[in-house]
């Protein structure tokens, strides 16, 4: 009869762990059980059966030796490796605590740099429908400018809605930037900025979080509120406030309806209160004869149009299919050249460079140029921890050697190396965390951010350990080929082929180095000839106060009247105040040849704009009351409009222009009867905008715009301006800011970048510069007998300061000249984007050649010098 | 006295050993326990007690008499030592001992 088996695996198995002395007998037993069953069952139930018999013996009295535990060689070597490590680490304290502390501060940079970059990627994440979610935008291309706004007029709703079955819902949000409308309730009292207006289907196409309320009727009401919780903390305190009336611009009461949670930082649209778009409309449709319509009103892009379509929908089609409206709706007879524009709501924050924007969006180019700075700093952290481990490694060779004698593989050798790296690494990491946990709420304040390390984010730690084990491998890499190389008799010397790779490492670190560091120069430059640069108007001592469009022409001058008794104000103004941003309109040549139409810049000013900001009329005469019978016909241009409308200044007095003011039905003329120098009233980061300055009549615009006469007793100034201001409108609350922060204010994004890529970049040189003192260290160690030889033999102090420096300032030398032309290319690459810039000096170049001539000079020298200054008896004491 | 001290299952597959007598193996002692006792163990627990018994030196074993049957695998036959012998005596003696000291009552008496 034949032996029927199991499956061999099964036996194998069971050969695998079972003690060689019980196995025959165990398994015989078992064989005898297993033809049984055959005879009884089916082969795979037999299977089973004897599959389960042979893990019953998986216990440790059946079990070989080693079976549960088959590394226990291995264990042990680790477990030496580990110990050689602490004590090499020990041993050289210096360069372990220089490599250790290196990478501990720029895995920390890297970490914080990576928090930041990893926020801005997440705007907008949170809505769960977002991938389908489109915001709608507007471009209007006409020869001579291109105007792309983030906005739609408020009747785009219903024609997506009812014509574009692909659209499941439209939200609309809408926030009028000019004005700071107050809010009431009990005795709080304050202007808000966060008040936006928005519609039920906001909640539909969004996740916004609410804490109560229901939001399929929390604006259905146009009578209705909601507020999120900061604002409830900020009128109610604890109080509930649903179901309570709050006062809206003095004249509407609203019931809150709903809390929302705090709008989650990373949004690309920011709001405190909301209200219906309804109540707005219905506020405008009770204007009497002025009633407007804001739901018919194809002129005015007011609205942020959001679309949540249906996600099989191809968004390239959509945006071609939606052109329809642009070429049914918004090009007319008077303006063509407009076109829809699709994006992606995940796009907004990052790549939208539109105006009119809800929030101040970040870009791309700020992420990317961050993100290689992190690269960077990692990559010079890195260097120097290849440079200072394999710069160990050649000290070690004879033990490595001896390692070698008694039996060691080469893999093993390299599981040393690795343990080794592995254990400094993972120091640093810890240290690393610690630094940016510290440091953190600094580079929040810093970043305007609100950014948290979460240590439970699997994510995080997995990036971590594989920045860890990659940075460990990278290091490990050149001494284990070194090792595999080394021969156990020969005389071990790497020298040669290890300083030619150190060479080409710290050459590379000081190229990166001195990059950055012509970089922060230049961008310090650029920064502070935009900062210092004569805007061509006066912005010093200027007090803006905000009413919000409330304060009516009488009240004005009962304030005028009122200031003119204090002497520390020497000016008033109403209207466009210089410096903040305007509107800008189409206008056309009356008389003109062609049809062409310019897109200028529309400044609304008060009596006396030129005296007040310092503006000189170049050409013609300013506008005057006593001259023009109708002082609206009558307009100043600046010198860049001017050009723009291709005249000279003295062509262009008494051209005419005409334009279709907003809200008017007709067209109206103008005609020009000055000519304004140019002044950066916009953001220096562009041309002057070519603009057309009219004065208004009876409108006071949102803001009052003061001169003073100086900063002394500014508080008891203020305190007066204030009495004269509740005499003037009493209902609303005396809000200043001046008018030099609020310049300020647009170059403090870019400010705060460029101190941020300051300090990282300081940064990098320091962990270039303490990896260059430990390498110093080392070769002066090494070169500790030539030295004392030398010098025995009357070399002199100069001469064995310059041999150690030498090498390492040829190095950079080097590095220095590599990095002139790639610098030049770079900063002239990044100052392209700016109108206004400065020159890249050759003195940029040489501060920073001598700057790292001097760091090289202290890392190194200090060495050196140690080096020279040794007595030699006690250098060849032990020869 | 812990290196002679039997548990209950050491004694009854001591037992069998010695009921067996010159084929006393793993499989055997199996099906001789699953005769006299009615239950039957795991092959892996018999094995495991005789691995016992032997290092506590109760048993001694030999190789032998491979079959066309196990797969050609031979048995390993177990013998009791002397150890085993006075280990089976002693605990009988304790069993004995402790049985007498049972009050007659106890067997008699009442209900409980």
């Amino acid at each position: 009869m034949t032996q029927i088996y199991p499956p061999r695996w099964m036996m194998r198995l069971f050969h695998w762990f079972c003690r060689e002395e019980l196995c025959e007998a165990i398994e015989g037993d078992l064989l005898v059980a297993y033809a049984d069953r055959r005879k009884r069952m089916s082969r795979f139930r037999a299977n089973f059966l004897y599959f389960l018999n042979v893990l019953t013996f998986f216990q440790p009295f059946a079990m070989r030796k080693g079976t549960l535990n088959p590394f226990e060689n291995t264990t042990n070597m680790f477990i030496n490796h580990f110990k050689i490590g602490f004590r090499v680490m020990r041993r050289h304290l210096t360069y372990s605590s220089i490599n250790i502390i290196g990478l501990a501060i720029g895995l920390s940079a890297v970490i914080l740099i990576a928090l930041f970059i990893k926020d801005e990627l997440s705007y907008d994440r949170f809505h769960t429908n977002g991938e389908n979610i489109l915001r709608l935008s507007y471009k209007l291309e006409t020869p001579n400018s291109t105007r792309r706004a983030a906005k739609m007029p408020f009747p785009v709703k219903d024609v997506l809605a009812s014509e574009y079955p692909e659209v499941i819902h439209v939200a609309r949000f809408y926030n009028w930037g000019g004005d700071t409308p107050l809010l009431e309730y009990g005795n709080h009292k304050y202007t808000e900025e966060g008040i936006y207006f928005a519609e039920t289907d906001v909640f539909k196409v969004f996740d916004f979080e609410f804490i109560s309320g229901n939001p399929a009727t929390a604006l259905k009401d146009p009578r209705s509120i909601i507020l999120t919780e900061k604002m409830v903390m900020k009128y109610f305190g604890n109080e509930d406030p649903i179901g309570k009336v709050m006062r809206y611009k003095n004249e509407d009461d609203l019931i809150v309806t709903a809390v929302m949670k705090d709008i989650p930082d990373n949004s690309h649209i920011m709001f405190d209160v909301l209200l219906p778009i309804e109540l707005q409309r219905q506020r405008w449709m009770g204007w009497g004869e002025y009633s407007y319509d804001l739901e018919k009103d194809w002129n005015w892009a007011a609205a942020w149009v959001y679309a949540y379509i249906s996600p099989e929908t191809d968004k390239a089609a959509f945006e071609k299919k939606v052109q329809a409206i642009a070429d049914e709706f918004l090009n007319t007879d008077d303006q063509q050249g407009f076109t829809l524009e699709v994006q992606p709501l995940y796009d907004i924050h990052l790549k939208s460079d539109k105006s009119s924007e809800a929030r101040a969006n970040g870009n791309m180019t700020q992420i990317y140029g961050f993100g290689a700075v992190a690269i960077l700093i990692l990559f010079i952290a890195c260097i120097n921890f290849i440079n200072l481990t394999s710069a160990q490694a050649n000290e070690r060779l004879k033990e490595l050697g001896l390692r070698k004698i008694m039996g060691a593989q080469k893999h093993q050798l390299i599981s040393q190396f690795l343990t080794e790296s592995f254990i400094l690494i993972s120091i640093a990491s810890i240290i690393a965390l610690i630094i940016s946990w510290s440091t953190l709420p600094f580079f929040n304040e810093f970043m305007n951010k609100k950014l948290v390390i979460n240590l439970s984010n699997v994510s995080f730690i997995a990036t971590s350990i594989g920045v860890a084990l990659f940075i460990a491998m990278l290091a490990v890499l050149k001494p284990s080929l070194s090792v595999i190389r080394v021969n156990a008799v020969q005389k071990f010397d790497l020298n040669k082929s290890k300083q030619r790779f150190n060479r080409m490492m710290i050459i590379g670190q000081f190229v990166v180095c001195n990059l950055l560091f012509i970089g922060i120069l230049v961008v310090n430059d650029q920064l502070d000839y935009l900062k210092n640069k004569d805007l061509g108007f006066d912005k010093e001592e200027m007090l803006i106060l905000r009413h919000g469009r409330n304060l009516s022409k009488d009240q004005f001058e009962i304030f005028e009247n009122k200031l003119a008794s204090i002497p520390a104000v020497n000016n008033i103004h109403r209207g466009y105040i210089a410096g903040t941003s305007a509107y800008t309109n189409t206008f056309k040549i009356v008389g003109g040849e062609d049809e062409e139409t310019y897109s200028l810049g529309i400044k609304w000013i008060g009596d006396g704009f030129t005296d007040m900001f310092g503006l000189d009329v170049i050409h013609g005469r300013n506008l005057d009351r006593s001259i023009s019978s109708n002082i609206k016909s009558s307009i100043l241009i600046n010198a860049s409009a001017a050009k723009a409308l291709g005249w000279t200044h003295k062509e262009s007095i008494g051209k005419t222009l005409s334009f279709l003011p907003g809200g008017a039905d007709e067209p109206e003329d103008i005609k020009v009867v000055g000519v304004l120098a140019d002044a950066n009233f916009e953001s220096l980061y562009d041309p002057v905008l070519p603009s057309v300055f009219r004065m208004s009549e009876n409108s006071v615009g949102s803001e009052v715009c003061l001169k003073l006469a100086g900063s002394e007793n500014l508080l008891e100034t203020l305190d007066r301006i204030e009495s004269a201001w509740d005499l003037a409108i009493p209902d609303w609350p005396f809000e200043f800011t001046f008018l030099n922060d609020k310049i300020q204010e647009q170059y403090n994004k870019e400010e705060r970048l460029a101190s941020a890529t300051k300090y990282f970049t300081l940064l990098a040189i320091f962990i270039a510069c303490s990896g260059l003192f430990g390498l110093a260290s080392f070769v002066v160690q090494q070169r500790t007998k030539e030295i004392g030889v030398r010098k025995v033999l009357g070399a002199s102090l100069r001469s064995i300061f310059l041999l150690i420096s030498k090498r390492f300032l040829w190095l950079i030398g080097i590095s220095f000249t590599l990095s002139i032309p790639a610098g030049y290319y770079l900063a002239n690459q990044w100052l392209q984007d700016f109108a206004h810039r400065i020159n890249v000096s050759p003195i940029i170049f040489i501060v920073a050649g001598i700057t790292s001539l001097a760091m090289v000079l202290i890392a190194v020298g200090s060495q050196s010098l140690k080096a020279a200054h040794a007595d030699p008896v006690d250098t060849l004491r032990y020869e | 006295m812990k290196g002679t001290y039997l548990g209950e299952f050491e004694e009854l597959v001591l037992l069998t050993v010695g009921i067996l007598n010159d084929d006393a193996h793993a499989l055997a002692i199996q099906k001789e326990l699953e005769n006299q006792s009615g239950r039957q163990p795991m092959i892996s627990s018999v094995h495991k007690v005789l691995v016992r018994l032997e290092d506590k030196g109760c048993l001694v074993s030999q190789m032998g008499g491979a079959t066309a049957e196990r797969g050609g695998r031979r048995k390993r036959l177990y013998e009791m030592t002397a150890t085993g012998k006075k280990a089976l005596a002693t605990s009988r003696e304790l069993r004995n001992k402790m049985w007498d000291n049972v009050p007659q009552v106890v067997w008699e008496g009442g209900n409980s």
